[in-house]
Order: structure tokens, then sequence, then C-alpha cells
């Protein structure tokens, strides 16, 4: 049996949180200095070493990497036998407005209806499973608004394929132009019920660039929306070179044999996440 | 080649020979407004209020910067979504607006707005808000201070780098 205390929880969400919050995921900061190396153009590379130099000045000043400093999603996985002895929902919330408010981050939430900020950056949204191996694992996520309003579902039929599946997501990955900071990660959910499809094509965007362990359908699927996408986009930041889309992950779910649900989620090049553990 | 503008325009033939697709460092004065903002200034207008700042020869900056830090300047001050401002953003270039900056597409009408009162629209890089903010030498607070992040404030900037995204003649890029 693993107790997990109140503090032990707080601690190492509150690393884990201001980690997220300064630091480039590393895979993407080797994406961007591979498409530094490999610009032909001096604008090109010019654009590049922005981004590289911006993650440098986020990570030594700790200067949030984008001022969207966004909504915090807390994934959590609570192994067997393993018990939290605290209220997740209020620690998590304690310490994200505690962390938001000591390190100068923009407080981002706001009621949906009047706009009021509720100043805190709070609630976290928070999603828990169960299973595994004994104690707990974390992923947070920050994701900016942005990104987050070109997240788009769909009603396919269920005697729809691979093909219909891919070309609705190329469809609506093109549409996002670049709005949403391109090179994009792009997170695809397909069947299980509507709300788990959205959670879980948000959900693969915190895998690691080419991360391998997709089912042969999932990984066809997720190769014909990465080639369509950056055959047909416009490019880094709009800018008509190199890539629109750096990953893509699908993630396929068993569902109601008269439904075919299918979320897309759209990570920008600064979607901040760390992992914990206890 | 990296061209130089001068905010807020002064010498017009500096705008003009701006073209879609350009890279441009621009060095003076921009004032951020976004979503929030838009709607108070557009609502003041119509009720016949002055705008919180001169809209004549101004830009507008799409940002909602991080708080202010111990040196009383902001942490990161990237670009938002422009499209958001899309209906609202040819009523300001009417009244004197030469130039917006933000991230993303625009609408025909925006395009059209820029074409007919021979204004720009200025991308900037989303997702560099730390790099961006130290393009920032000077801040002040002009109007709405009850929106937090989403007040209008008057930025001084220093070689900020931004890609002409759709030129005086309306031409876009994106």
């Amino acid at each position: 049996m693993t107790r997990i205390t109140r503090e032990a929880f707080g601690n190492a969400f509150r690393d884990a949180l201001i980690h997220a919050s300064f630091n480039l995921r590393p895979d993407i900061l080797a994406y961007f200095k591979r498409l530094r190396d490999e610009a032909v153009q001096d604008t090109h590379k010019e654009t590049v070493n922005i981004f590289i130099d911006n993650s440098i000045a986020a990570c030594a000043e700790k200067r949030g990497v984008c001022q969207d400093t966004g909504y915090v999603q807390l994934y959590l996985r609570i192994g067997a036998d393993t018990v939290v002895e605290c209220d997740i929902q209020e620690s998590a919330d304690r310490i994200t407005a505690e962390v938001y408010s000591s390190m100068f981050l923009r407080a981002s939430i706001a009621d949906p209806i009047t706009r009021r900020n509720t100043s805190t950056n709070t609630p976290v949204f928070v999603h828990t499973e169960t299973g595994g191996g004994e104690g707990l694992e974390g992923h947070i996520m920050i994701k900016g608004g942005g990104s987050e309003n070109l997240t788009r579902t769909a009603a396919l039929l269920p005697t729809m394929g691979k093909n219909d599946i891919a070309g609705w997501v190329i469809e609506q990955v093109l549409a996002a132009g670049s709005k949403g900071c391109p090179p994009y990660l792009v997170g695809v959910g397909i069947g299980g019920t509507f709300e788990k499809a959205v959670h879980w094509s948000k959900r693969v965007l915190l895998r690691t660039l080419g991360e391998t362990g997709m089912t042969d359908d999932e990984r066809e699927i997720a190769g014909e929306i990465m080639t369509e996408t950056n055959r047909k986009g416009k490019g880094f930041q709009g800018m008509r070179f190199a890539e629109t889309v750096m990953g893509v992950q699908v993630r396929t779910i068993p569902c109601h044999i008269a439904t075919l649900p299918v979320a897309v989620s759209i990570g920008c090049n600064a979607v901040r996440q760390a992992r914990f553990v206890i | 080649m990296i061209k130089k503008l001068n905010v807020p325009i002064r010498d017009e033939e500096e705008l003009l020979q701006l073209e879609a697709g350009d890279m441009v460092r621009l060095t003076g004065i921009v004032y951020t407004a976004r979503d929030q903002a838009h709607k108070k200034m557009i609502e003041g207008i119509e009720k016949g209020e002055e705008p919180p700042f001169d809209l004549q020869n101004n830009l507008i900056y799409y940002c909602g910067p991080t708080p202010p830090r111990e040196d009383g300047l902001f942490g990161s001050a990237g670009p938002t979504t422009s499209a958001r401002m899309d209906k609202m953003t040819p009523q300001l270039i009417e009244r004197g607006i030469r130039g917006t900056i933000g991230k993303g597409e625009r609408s025909p009408d925006v395009l059209e707005a820029c074409r007919k009162y021979r204004a720009v629209y200025l991308a900037a890089f989303g997702g560099t808000g730390a790099y961006l903010a130290k393009r920032i030498k000077k801040q002040e607070l002009v109007a709405y201070p009850e929106l937090g992040a989403e007040a209008v404030y008057k930025l001084e900037v220093e070689d900020f780098p931004v890609i002409v995204a759709v030129d005086s003649k309306g031409k876009s890029i994106l």
C-alpha cells in the first residue's frame, strides 16, 4: 500500500507546473534546431532562431514560453493499492493560484458569460484514471486558447473507413490555417464516446514527437494526415517553408455500432507539459 | 533583407513600400488591444466617445501579456489570434489605424480595409512571447485597467520582428 500525503502531492505538482511553464518541450526544441540547420533562406533561419532564442530566454529568465500561460490540465493515474490523502482538486487549484501569482504568469481563466477573470488561473481541469503499478503518475499540460479554439468533432458514419477519417482530419487542420501557431502537433481520437474522443485527441498530444506504439491502423491514419497536411499546408507560421504539422498521434477506442465519433485537437508549437511520479 | 518601420507612421512611404512577405523590424510605439478592449472601444465609438488613444497613424498589437515583473516590464508578450478581431478591425482602420499586429489569417473585409485605407497587417511569431517581451523597452497602462491582461497598454518597442502578412495593396501571404 502506497500512501501519498498532501505535502508529497503538492510538492511534485508544484515542481512539474513550474518546469512546464518555463521550458519548451525538449523534443520540440530539438525539432526547431534541426529546422534551423536545414533552412536554406536567411529569413527562414532567422525566423526559426527566434523560436530557439525564445526558449532560452524563457528558461534562463523565468519568462512564460508564451504569454498565453494557458489553462492547466492534469492527467492523473492512481495505481493499484495507492491512497492519495488529500483533495486533489483543492490542492491543484491552491498551488496553481500560488505559482501563477508568484511567478508572474497570466491568469487566463474567466467566467464564460460575464468574462470576469477568476484571477487564479483555476480551476485546474483534472482527469483521473486508475490502475497500473502502485504509486501516482501525473502529466501536466498547459495549453493556450488559440489552439484550443481549433478543436473539432464530427459524427462520421459507422460505414466510413480510414480514408474518410483521415480526410476529415486533414480538412480541419488545413482550415485552421496559421491561427494556432504552426508547426502543429495533431492529436486524433477515434471512437469511444464523444467526450472520450475529445479527451484522447488532446491527451495524445503529450506523446513525444515520433513516439511509436500506435496500432497499424492508427499509424496508417497518422501517416496520411502528416503527409497531406504538409503537402497542402502553409508551413512554419504560415510562411511557406518547412512543415505545417510536426507530428500526428492517433488513438482508437471501441465505440457503439451506430456511431463513429472523431475528434481532433491541435497543439501549438509551444504546448507545455511535464510529468511527475510519486 | 530585413526592412525597418518606424511607428506610429510618420513617413507614409515607409509603409507603402512594404510588401506581403517582407520581414520587418518595428521601432516606436504600439498599443495593445484584444477581444474585450476592442468590444469596449467600439461600443464607446458608437456612443460618440473618444477612443482611449489617438487612432490616427497608430498600430494595434493583439496581445494580452503576462503581468509586469519586478523591472516593471512584461515577462512574455507575444501575439494572439487576429481573426477574433476581424469584425471590428475595418471600423478602426477607417478611423485612422494604419496597422494591426497579431497571428493567423484575416477576413476578406480586413484585406479590403487595408487596401482601401492603405493599412497593413503584420504577423508576429506565435509562441515567442519571451523573446518579444525583451523587445519592449517601456510600457504604460492607458485604458481599461479592469480588464487585467486585456487592458490597453502603450508599448515602446525596439527592433520588434514581424512579417508583412497583408500589405497596403491588400495582398496577403497567409
